[in-house]
């Protein structure tokens, strides 16, 4: 038993070998291990390594040129993410440079601005923004409100402070219900934390199943299967598992040094033992969805294009920038089929504090589902069909 | 030219691509975002007030069609455990003396915790309950105010979205990942049958060695440009319209616009082509590049939040041009004199590509050659 033991050892060892030897002869599996995943992620590190937008540019046409209208613009103008700049013309030509896209927004302040301020008259003034642009949109208007805020709190402070209030009183009458909003674990909304992070790991585990598919379709493709199974001593079990567990120790260690990288990186990342647990067993799925692909089609070619299909849009439907719970019932549901949403989930929930033990049992126990179940299933297929000359070169 | 459209004929794989993966996508993608805004985000009210104020602001916030009000736990603790668990994507505390501060001092504290994770529902969360949170506010002014005799300093917002006006979200994201998947889906197409080809014995190659092969390259870019055209008419002629997205192009300039993206992207894959020479690697290499090359192109981060150099340097990708241009076309409805850059933008890709492509076949016929004549040296 333990020499039998010893001999599947050795005989692994040699296939892990051959693997890694045949990974160096062909570059693009090559390129798939190593260097398209670190320049990828290394391209979305950069990506993000400007911070917050600064500077979107709002043009504000000042129809009053009051001193309170130069207030609002000097408050505007203290905004870090506005570039404000008074527009000399009239509103038509502010339009017009909107939709140059010189400008994602014009504020209009409207002639007699300061006088109906004076006189207690109620005025809404106009902010016209490009909302194609979703993102520079919403940020220009949520700045251009906390401006208008801060403005009507100083304004409304000043004339309390005429009529006899005290400062601290007179701010207090300004803003009855005063909110303070935070995001939890994240309060300056770092788009690290939002969208680097995951979908550094959505894309890791995306090349985990490219590189997977490669590593077991070429020799689907090539006819070379045979040779691969004799240097398994024709155990086709052991074939399959050496691969398995080649691409899986690979995936691992780029899941590690992923994790251990944002952990050096990002302030407050302290992944825990559960959340290392389940990243790995994201990164290691795609191992295991390559062989069911490869199972079913036994063709690289159509592998890949089911691959496109269902790993390539996974992270518009896991639920992290539109929510899971926002979208209609089939997408949530196609949804739960794909490991990233059980993991995305437990990666926010750890960012918010310990996990609730249950909670987090029943998304480990969702995530080694997706994980486990294709490599069982695709790996009976494979060793059933894939080792007969027929199921060979098909492109 | 009808070789190669036999050619292409007989490769099933390349048509799968070529021609049924957009139109799978223009129906698969937007079912995520079909409800298009963020309607009914769950929340917790923990309320430790408990009095009529208190009471009538979370009426508020149950009215509000954009907010739900799942559960009122007890305490802070209860309802971070309800956060932990999943049960909301945001929480408001009320805390105690909140009727009291603003009956007396004229202002009370509220506060409220977006869930950080799930950024966008947490920052709308705080939005929406910062809304509500005005509302009442001015309504506790007004009621002041009308015992003094003074009207309270009314200056709102007026926002006025143009081009999206309900701000939904799959009007915003879904035109711009249709041009993602027009680029890809040429270019994984184009690759696989280049490359099927130029696996084949040297004289069944699409590209004989030792030739320019002009006359060939030109049919292919012609071929691929087409596809590309009549699959941009789809979607943004028809697919855009059919899920009741903002749409109001001109029909002229679409085409026109659409002409030059073809191309440009056709010139990108022919050159790419040069470069990989199986059939299945064009699609190995580029089915994981793509979330990338979509957050380069100045639409789901603005330009000036990326660095200035990849700014820049994005240009070069058709997409970019694409999504810029397209965006203007369809979703602004505006016409030629506005597509400034995205226009010179294609067209330098256009002449960029080509001349590349050219570039590199007069490299590799010399190469040929040479290795002809070594073989033929005594």
């Amino acid at each position: 038993m333990a020499s039998r033991i010893k001999t599947q050892g050795l005989v692994l060892w040699q296939l892990w070998r051959y693997e890694w030897q045949a990974s160096r002869q062909h570059p693009c599996q090559n390129a798939l291990l190593w260097w398209l995943p670190l320049l990828m992620l290394a391209l979305l590190a950069w990506i993000f390594s400007a911070g917050p937008a600064r500077n979107l540019s709002l043009l504000v046409v000042d129809q009053d040129q009051s001193a309170s209208s130069r207030q609002l613009l000097r408050l505007l103008n203290a905004s870090p993410g506005l570039e404000v700049q008074a527009w000399p013309g009239d509103l038509p030509g502010a339009e017009q440079a909107l939709r140059q896209r010189q400008a994602y927004g014009v504020l209009a302040i409207p002639a007699q601005f300061e006088q109906q301020l004076l006189q207690g008259q109620g005025q809404a003034l106009p902010l016209w923004h490009n909302a194609q642009l979703a993102t520079h949109s919403s940020q220009i208007e949520r700045e251009v409100q906390q401006g208008l805020q801060s403005f009507t709190a100083n304004f409304e402070t000043s004339q309390r402070q005429r009529q006899g209030s005290n400062p601290e009183q007179a701010r207090q009458q300004t803003q009855p219900i005063k909110v303070q909003a935070t995001a939890l674990h994240n309060a300056s909304m770092d788009y690290q934390r939002f969208l680097q992070v995951p979908m550094s790991f959505a894309m890791l585990q995306l090349f985990v199943l490219l590189a997977s598919l490669h590593g077991l379709g070429r020799e689907l493709r090539d006819g070379s299967l045979n040779q691969y199974l004799q240097q398994a001593n024709g155990s086709r079990t052991l074939a399959l598992l050496a691969k398995t567990s080649f691409y899986g120790l690979w995936s691992w260690l780029w899941a590690l040094a992923l994790l251990a990288y944002f952990a050096w990186r990002l302030p407050d990342f302290e992944p825990s033992v559960g959340l290392g647990l389940a990243t790995g067993m994201l990164v290691g799925s795609g191992v295991g969805l390559a062989w069911l692909f490869l199972g079913v089609t036994l063709n690289l070619r159509f592998s890949l294009s089911v691959c496109g299909f269902y790993a390539a849009p996974a992270f518009a439907f896991a639920g992290q920038t539109y929510p899971l719970v926002s979208m209609p019932v089939a997408a949530q549901l196609w949804a739960q089929l794909m490991p990233l949403t059980p993991w995305l989930s437990l990666y926010n929930q750890s960012g918010l504090g310990p996990v609730p033990w249950l909670v987090g049992q029943t998304q480990l126990l969702h995530l080694s589902l997706l994980a486990v179940l294709p490599a069982v299933l695709g790996g009976l297929l494979l060793r059933q069909r894939a080792f007969t000359p027929t199921a060979w070169r098909k492109r | 030219m009808s070789d190669l459209l036999k050619r292409l004929a007989q490769d099933k794989g390349a048509l799968l691509v070529l021609l049924i993966a957009p139109l799978l996508y223009s129906f698969y993608y937007p079912l995520a975002y079909k409800n298009e805004q963020l309607y009914g985000l769950p929340i917790l009210v923990v309320d430790q007030d408990r009095s009529p104020d208190s009471r009538q602001l979370i009426r508020l916030l149950q009215a509000s069609p954009y907010l739900t009000v799942v559960e009122q736990p007890a305490s802070t603790q209860e309802a971070m455990h309800a956060l932990a668990t999943n049960q909301a994507l945001g929480w408001v505390l009320i805390p105690e003396g909140y009727q009291q501060q603003l009956t007396q001092q004229g202002q009370s504290t509220l506060i409220v915790e977006g869930h950080g994770g799930f950024l966008m529902a947490g920052s709308d969360i705080m939005s929406r309950v910062g809304q509500v949170a005005a509302t009442a506010g001015h309504q506790a002014k007004v009621l002041a105010r009308a015992s003094s005799g003074q009207a309270p300093t009314e200056l709102q917002l007026n926002s006025l979205p143009l081009y999206n006006p309900l701000q939904g979200y799959g009007s915003y994201v879904v035109p711009a990942v249709f041009v993602m998947v027009l680029q890809q889906s040429l270019w994984i197409g184009m690759l696989l049958f280049v490359g099927w080809q130029q696996e084949q014995e040297p004289r069944q190659r699409l590209w004989q060695p030792g030739r320019l092969n002009l006359s060939r390259y030109g049919q292919c870019l012609l071929v691929f440009a087409v596809i590309t055209f009549l699959q941009s008419m789809y979607s943004f002629g028809f697919a855009l319209r059919w899920h009741q997205y903002p749409w109001q192009s001109n029909g002229r300039v679409l085409m026109l616009f659409s002409a030059l993206f073809a191309l440009a992207v056709a010139s990108a894959g022919l050159c790419l082509s040069a470069l990989l020479r199986q059939r299945e690697t064009g699609m190995l290499l580029l089915l994981g590049v793509g979330i990338p090359i979509f957050f380069i192109s100045g639409y789901p981060l603005p330009f000036e939040a990326l660095p200035p150099a990849l700014a820049r340097l994005s240009w070069l990708l058709p997409s970019t041009a694409g999504i810029q241009g397209f965006m203007v076309i369809n979703q602004m409805g505006l016409g030629w004199e506005y597509l400034g850059l995205p226009v010179q933008a294609l067209l330098v890709q256009i002449l960029f590509f080509n001349l590349l492509s050219l570039a590199v076949r007069i490299q590799l016929k010399r190469n040929t050659k040479g290795q002809v004549k070594r073989l033929s040296a005594p």
